[in-house]
């Protein structure tokens, strides 16, 4: 069964010409237990994807379901019981709340949903000795290192024991030992809770542990990064997604993709300083 | 909820300390202010309360004996202690006296009374006696000690020697104090021979005070009667009149004040944690969640500015009764409990912008690197 569905999911920043297509038509499902990554360059829109999933974006257009509840038919507040019950979120910068020790900051959406005290601060307790923070309950985030801190938010995503975890580059403001930590513990959750997790990362040490690998460019999901029929921009040189290439020019049989109008008008004011290897090639 | 808005108030010691000062001066500043009005209303019912007689005759169109002056013959006081009900009649004489001492020109509300029987002499004794002789004067300790006179010195009075016999308590009305001479001596200082300011009736026990004051009416269409109570109130509406506007003015800001501070630190703190409220939200806090810690900081912050404000208060008044013996402020619970309430609406006022702000923030944020 899916936890999580997105039905032709898109969404639109800015209107007319200034309008931004950040997540392109997406159709996705999770299903229980599954570790789903989603990759990708910079701008692609993972970040916004995510924002999607964890119902704190409204998509332009499309569905997205969540244990098979439209989340557009839920109310503001419904949603943030949504969030509060059904998603553990885990962030690249960690957010813990500064005031507040590592067992309050796991305590707090168990406060949130109502727990009692006794039960919440035991709940934070036992899960985080269970990652190995035992000795770090009453620290603040600041006398924390990166990596009890993430470990800390991965904790606070666990406190309400929700079937979905949506992680944004958890390993990113890490050092390496620190993330490889994150990342096995974000495995093991999703192994032996059958948690549905889905994180987005630049970070390709994640592929051997992962279910799956989806890739989004220029806001298109596919399951394999080959899946994009790619090229290069001849002016700049980028790699860039043909079918959301600014623009083109024939030259010969050779069909050349631009990423931007900058480098259109580049190639435009003198089209034979970017051709020349293509009529050495010909001849 | 409690504890996490108390730990985000307590992590930044210096903006609690300002806030809670902030709302700890204003305060003290409504609580003083209040304490000041309270204790002139008090001494100007006072030294009509104290005065044991049922009924005041004062010459009809008299206001108060602040602003208006009665005059009442002598041989009126003779007819009304002949009417029926009436069981004593008591002369009261009692007008401002400008004189010179010490090269200064000082006031004092000289107030004529019987050593033998003080209806209307000083009220408290501190030193000295009120058993003054003819050329004896009772002065207020305020007087005392605003210009240096103390037991045996020499007062000189319309051209009239008087010793100071006492020193009385009680008698402070802020700009001139209470002195009591002998009844003969103050007709010979006042140059009232055969008038008085006010006649003070005594009634027979189970008389009925308003049959007594129509038949004291009736003697003279120039008199008229007021029962103690009415005395107060004609007394008290000097300060009603007088002091109030402007002190209601100082409560407004004392009030502003607190909600300027209380506002600002809460809201320049909502600022900068906005993206840890962005994390609660993105969490799955609901509105009234985050309502409610913005409103328990600004409310605990309030809390602790009464509780430093009022101790202020009192440890300030206590001060001044030493070193500036004509200040006066009665901090009485009722004004407390009323500053309570008006300090959780400061609160409640203040807590309004930061919660606008708390409403904008976008939980989407929290996902920014």
């Amino acid at each position: 069964m899916s936890v999580l569905e997105l039905d032709h999911v898109t969404k639109t920043f800015g209107q007319g010409r200034l309008a931004v297509r950040a997540v392109d038509g997406v159709d996705l499902a999770v299903d229980q237990g599954e570790f789903a990554v989603v990759m990708g360059p910079s701008g692609s829109g993972k970040t916004t994807l995510l924002q999607l999933m964890g119902a704190l974006l409204s998509p332009s257009a499309g569905e997205i379901r969540i244990d098979g509840r439209p989340l557009a038919q839920l109310s503001n507040t419904d949603q943030a019981r949504l969030r509060l019950r059904q998603i553990g979120f885990v962030f690249q910068s960690f957010n813990l709340i500064s005031a507040l020790t590592a067992r309050d900051n796991v305590a707090l959406p168990a406060a949130l949903a109502g727990e009692s005290r006794a039960t919440r601060r035991d709940r934070a307790t036992m899960l985080l000795e269970r990652l190995g923070l035992g000795d770090r309950l009453h620290h603040l985030p600041e006398a924390l290192s990166g990596g009890e801190k993430q470990r800390v938010a991965v904790a606070r995503a666990l406190v309400n024991d929700p079937p979905l975890i949506l992680a944004d580059e958890p390993t990113a403001n890490l050092d390496s030992s620190s993330g490889y930590q994150v990342l096995h513990l974000l495995e093991d959750i999703a192994v032996t809770e059958r948690k549905t997790l889905v994180m987005v990362t630049h970070d390709h040490r994640i592929t051997t542990v992962a279910d799956r690998l989806l890739w989004l460019a220029d806001g298109q999901l596919r399951d394999r990064e080959s899946d994009f029929a790619t090229t290069s921009d001849p002016v700049c040189g980028m790699e860039i997604v043909i079918e959301r290439a600014a623009t083109h020019r024939q030259v010969g049989a050779t069909t050349l993709h631009f990423c931007s109008q900058v480098c259109v008008d580049r190639f435009d004011a003198d089209p034979g300083r970017f051709t020349s290897h293509l009529e050495r090639s010909r001849s | 909820m409690f504890s996490f808005a108390a730990r985000n108030l307590g992590k930044e010691r210096v903006r609690l300390a300002i806030s809670v000062g902030g709302v700890a001066f204003a305060v003290m500043l409504i609580v003083l202010l209040r304490g000041l009005y309270v204790a002139y209303e008090t001494k100007v019912s006072d030294v009509v309360e104290r005065v044991p007689a049922e009924l005041w005759v004062v010459q009809r169109g008299t206001a108060d004996f602040f602003h208006s002056y009665s005059l009442v013959p002598e041989s009126t006081g003779d007819q009304v202690a002949a009417l029926p009900g009436v069981a004593a009649v008591h002369p009261y004489l009692a007008r401002q006296v400008g004189f010179s001492l010490r090269d200064e020109q000082t006031l004092l509300y000289l107030v004529g009374f019987d050593p033998a029987d003080p209806v209307s002499g000083p009220p408290e004794v501190v030193s000295g006696t009120d058993r003054v002789a003819p050329d004896g004067i009772v002065v207020d300790e305020v007087f005392a000690a605003n210009h240096d006179v103390g037991l045996g010195d020499t007062l000189t009075l319309n051209g009239f020697d008087l010793e100071v016999a006492g020193v009385s308590r009680g008698g402070d009305m802020v700009m001139y104090q209470y002195a009591y001479v002998t009844t003969p001596t103050a007709r010979n200082v006042l140059s009232m021979p055969d008038q008085n300011n006010a006649l003070l009736v005594q009634l027979a026990p189970g008389t009925d005070p308003e049959s007594v004051a129509e038949r004291i009416s009736s003697l003279s269409s120039q008199l008229r009667v007021r029962d103690t109570d009415a005395m107060v109130a004609v007394n008290q509406r000097v300060i009603t009149d007088s002091f109030l506007p402007v002190i209601s003015v100082l409560l407004v800001i004392g009030f502003v004040v607190g909600v300027a501070v209380i506002g600002l630190t809460i809201y320049s703190a909502v600022l900068e944690k906005r993206r840890e409220y962005g994390v609660v939200k993105a969490l799955g806090a609901r509105s009234w969640q985050l309502t409610a810690v913005v409103a328990i900081q600004a409310l605990l912050a309030a809390a602790g500015g009464y509780l430093v404000g009022v101790g202020l208060a009192v440890a300030g008044r206590q001060a001044a009764e030493r070193w500036v013996p004509a200040f006066v402020a009665d901090i009485v619970p009722g004004d407390l409990v009323r500053v309570a309430a008006a300090t959780v609406a400061m609160a409640v006022i203040a807590a309004v912008i930061p919660l606008a702000r708390i409403a904008r923030i976008d939980s989407a944020e929290v996902f920014r690197a």
